[in-house]
């Protein structure tokens, strides 16, 4: 069972143990830009004002990312900052705000958040919120769009295949239904 | 047996017969879940933990307990106490991390002291998938 989240709402979620304590809050997410793959969490004090906490979150400390909460098992789940921050080459920050354009060069509008797939084990990147150009037709502010493993990506632009102008969506549950076509479409192209 | 319905209930000293307070709370612990004293309001500055396993019974119009027994071991359950004071309310989380509701009350034996279910605004679960009691929530393993 796999549930689609945006990196934003996981941003500002408490960080409780199974014994019920909450110890910091979310912060950032920690993508690792090879991988796709979330490898931790930036840390901020309770207090919704508090400023960054020294220690973070690695993914392997986690012991459920659900809704409501990031859970771990105790306080020793914590680690220092840099041994979790150094493991990712690309930020969550580096895509905000790029471009999204299609190997046929269609301009699909400008990521403006990450969603990400969470299993029981992992946690990867499965798509992106756009807010979409006026070519692409949609009336919602922001659309969804699906993540393209031949991906090519720089702060400025995302490069994606022109077949992902077809998976558009305007929300997560459609987005999860497109994603396995979406998968098998680009997996049948490479035979 | 109900939390709520034994709330406000007497509390007796059996060696002198006086009412030594009134019920106001449980302080619980998981694995498995148990309680491990009555929280006593009313107590005319008298301590308000009152450790289970002096409980004598939990009569239909009073609960009788040995009185002198009280303060002895109020020191190893006080961090209990504390966590699990205003405890009615509290959210109550997975361990995936969903909230599935608060903590409405809670269904015990009166005999054993263990903690037959919990229930909760979005329904009643079997105590022993309770794995945490903490300041923020309890917590349950979800099957």
């Amino acid at each position: 069972m796999s549930t689609l989240m945006l990196a934003s709402e996981i941003s500002k979620r408490p960080v409780v143990t199974l014994g019920g304590e909450a110890v910091a809050r979310v912060k950032d997410v920690v993508l690792d830009g090879h991988t796709g793959r979330i490898s931790g969490f930036t840390l901020s004090g309770l207090r919704l004002l508090s400023g960054p906490r020294r220690q973070a979150l690695p993914w392997e400390a986690v012991a459920g990312l659900g809704p409501h909460a990031v859970m771990i098992q105790d306080e020793t789940a914590l680690k220092d900052r840099d041994e979790v921050a150094d493991l990712a080459e690309a930020a969550e920050g580096n895509v905000l705000g790029a471009r999204v354009l299609t190997d046929t060069g269609m301009d699909l509008g400008q990521v403006t958040d990450v969603v990400v797939e969470v299993t029981a084990s992992q946690a990867v990147v499965a798509g992106y919120e756009v807010a979409p150009t006026e070519t692409l037709g949609h009336k919602t502010r922001t659309v969804f769009i699906p993540l393209a493993r031949t991906i090519a990506a720089s702060g400025e632009a995302l490069v994606v295949p022109a077949a992902v102008a077809d998976y558009v969506t305007e929300d997560l549950a459609a987005l999860d239904k497109a994603i396995p076509e979406f998968r098998s479409r680009m997996g049948e192209k490479k035979t | 047996m109900l939390l709520s319905e034994i709330m406000d209930r007497p509390v007796m000293d059996t060696d002198e017969a006086q009412s030594i307070g009134q019920i106001d709370s449980l302080v619980i612990a998981p694995r498995p879940a148990h309680i491990l004293a009555l929280r006593l309001k009313h107590t005319g500055g008298g301590g308000t933990l009152l450790t289970w396993s002096y409980v004598h019974a939990i009569g239909p119009d009073a609960v009788m307990a040995r009185v002198n027994a009280r303060e002895a071991s109020e020191e190893d359950i006080a961090e209990h106490a504390a966590v699990c004071r205003n405890l009615l309310g509290r959210r109550v989380l997975t361990q995936r991390g969903t909230e599935i509701g608060t903590l409405q009350d809670i269904d015990f034996d009166p005999d054993s002291g263990r903690i037959l279910n919990l229930l909760i605004s979005s329904g009643t679960l079997p105590a022993q998938s309770l794995i945490g009691v903490g300041n923020y929530a309890l917590v349950i393993q979800e099957p």
